[in-house]
C-alpha cells in the first residue's frame, strides 16, 4: 500500500488529534494524508464511483467537526471508516436506482477503461474481482477491510455494525467462497 | 496439501500481510508459514487479492485538508459543513419528514371519521298515497295506503310530501307514527266497518287469573 503510515518518528493519531484540538492546523493535514487513500479505496469498494473524493472529504469534515466528542474508545481509523460507510449508504438510499452507485468490480472496470489499460488487464486480477462479486455485501465488506486494510475483527465489527465473532465468520466464509470459485 | 491445524496462525495471515503484527508475533507467524504449505498458499492468495482490490481512486489530499481547515474556521458542525455537490438530507431530516407525513395522515383519518359520524344520510322522503278503498268485504279491507318513492310517484292528486309524515309499512298498512286522527271521517268509518267484519281477533288482554284459597291458606 502506498498511503503513509505512522513511523516511529511520526506522531500517532491520538497525538495529532491533541495537536489539532490545540489549534495546530498542520495536524489535520497529516491525519488526512494518512487516512485519505485507504478511505477512498474503501468508499470505492462500497460501490461509490463518481463522488469518492466528495465522500472522503465529507467524512473528514464531519469527523473533525465532531472531534470534540471523540473519546478515543475506538481508533480514529475505525471511526472514519464508520462515518464513510454511513455516508455511502445514505447516498445510495437517496438515489436508489441511479447508475452512480456501482459495484466494486464495475468501478474497477470503469477505472481501467478510463485509464485505457483494459487491454493489459491481468486475467488473474479479473478472476479475483469476479470472485469477490460472488460474495454477499457483508462478506465483501468484511473481506475487503480484513485483507486490503488489515483491520482486526474488532475494528471491522465496529465499522459494519456486527460482532467480532460474526466478522470472523464472515471473513472465513468469504475466503472459502473465493477459493471455491477460483478452483 | 496437508490440512493446517493452526487456526490461530491462519487467522493472522491478513495481519502479516498488512504488517499489523508486533515483531515477535510476526516472526512466529512467518516461521509457521515457512513450514505450512496451506498457509503459504493462502498468504499468496491474500496477497494477490489485495493487489487486485487495492487500486484506489486518487483523491486530492490538500483540497480535503483545506476543506477541514475551512470548516473549522467557520465553526462548522455537521449541519453546516462545506457543501459537496448536493447535500443529502440527514437521518434526522428524513425522520422528521416521516413524522410530519404520519401526523398528516392521522389528522386526515380523524377528520374523515368525524365527518362520517356527523353525516347521517336522510332517507329519501316517503310519499304517502291514500286511495279510496276498492272493496270492503275482505278481511284485509283496510284503507289502502301505498308507500312510494318520489321517482315512482304517479298519483299526484293525492300525494303529500311529508318529512314528518307517518311512515307506512306497505305490506300491512300499519301506522308507525301518528294515528287514526290522520284519517278522514270516511276512512275511520270504513276502518271500523272492516274491523267489525274480522273474525278470530285474538284477545289483547290476558285472561284474568283467579285463585281460591283453602281453609289452610293453600292455593288451589
Amino acid at each position: 500500500m502506498t498511503e503513509p503510515k505512522p513511523t516511529a518518528d511520526e506522531p500517532d493519531d491520538d497525538a495529532l488529534i491533541a495537536r489539532w484540538r490545540s489549534g495546530d492546523e498542520r495536524a489535520a493535514t497529516l491525519l488526512v494524508e494518512r487516512h485519505a487513500t485507504p478511505l477512498a479505496r474503501f468508499v470505492a469498494g462500497l460501490g461509490e464511483r463518481r463522488e469518492v473524493e466528495e465522500v472522503v472529504q465529507d467524512t473528514f469534515v464531519r469527523a473533525f467537526a465532531s472531534l470534540d466528542g471523540f473519546r478515543g474508545e475506538s481508533a480514529l481509523r475505525t471511526w472514519l471508516f464508520t462515518i464513510a460507510r454511513n455516508l455511502v449508504r445514505d447516498r445510495a438510499r437517496s438515489r436508489k436506482g441511479s447508475r452512480d452507485v456501482v459495484s466494486i468490480e464495475d468501478w474497477h472496470a470503469a477505472t481501467e477503461h478510463d485509464a485505457l489499460d483494459a487491454a493489459v488487464a491481468d486475467e488473474t486480477n479479473a478472476r479475483m474481482r469476479t470472485a469477490v462479486r460472488t460474495l454477499t455485501p457483508m462478506q465483501r465488506e468484511v473481506f475487503t477491510l480484513r485483507v486490503t486494510e488489515g483491520m482486526s475483527y474488532k475494528e471491522i465489527a465496529a465499522v459494519v455494525s456486527t460482532t467480532e465473532g460474526a466478522a470472523r465468520v464472515h471473513y472465513h466464509n468469504a475466503l472459502r467462497a473465493i477459493k471455491e470459485f477460483l478452483e | 496439501m496437508t490440512e493446517c491445524t493452526r487456526d490461530d496462525m491462519r487467522d493472522r495471515l491478513p495481519d502479516l500481510l498488512n504488517e499489523r503484527l508486533d515483531a515477535a508475533t510476526r516472526a512466529e507467524v512467518a516461521r509457521h508459514v515457512a513450514s505450512c504449505a496451506e498457509c503459504a498458499a493462502e498468504l499468496e492468495l491474500l496477497r494477490s487479492m489485495r493487489s487486485a482490490l487495492a487500486p484506489a481512486p486518487r483523491v486530492d489530499v490538500r483540497r480535503i485538508a483545506a476543506a477541514v481547515a475551512a470548516s473549522r474556521g467557520a465553526g462548522a458542525r455537521e449541519a453546516d459543513v462545506i457543501p459537496l455537490g448536493v447535500r443529502q438530507p440527514s437521518r434526522f431530516d428524513r425522520r422528521l419528514a416521516w413524522r410530519i407525513a404520519a401526523g398528516l395522515v392521522v389528522a386526515a383519518l380523524g377528520l374523515g371519521t368525524w365527518f362520517a359520524a356527523q353525516y347521517k344520510p336522510s332517507d329519501p322522503p316517503v310519499t304517502v298515497a291514500k286511495t279510496p278503498p276498492q272493496h270492503t268485504d275482505s278481511a284485509t279491507a283496510v284503507p289502502q295506503v301505498a308507500s312510494t318513492r318520489p321517482a315512482a310517484t304517479s298519483h299526484s292528486s293525492t300525494t303529500t310530501q311529508a318529512p314528518a309524515a307517518p311512515r307506512m309499512l306497505a305490506s300491512r298498512g300499519l301506522v308507525m307514527d301518528g294515528g287514526v286522527t290522520d284519517l278522514s271521517d270516511g276512512d275511520v268509518h270504513l276502518l271500523l266497518q272492516s274491523l267489525d267484519s274480522l273474525t278470530a281477533i285474538p284477545d289483547a288482554d290476558p285472561a284474568p287469573l283467579s285463585y281460591q284459597l283453602d281453609d289452610d291458606g293453600g292455593a288451589r
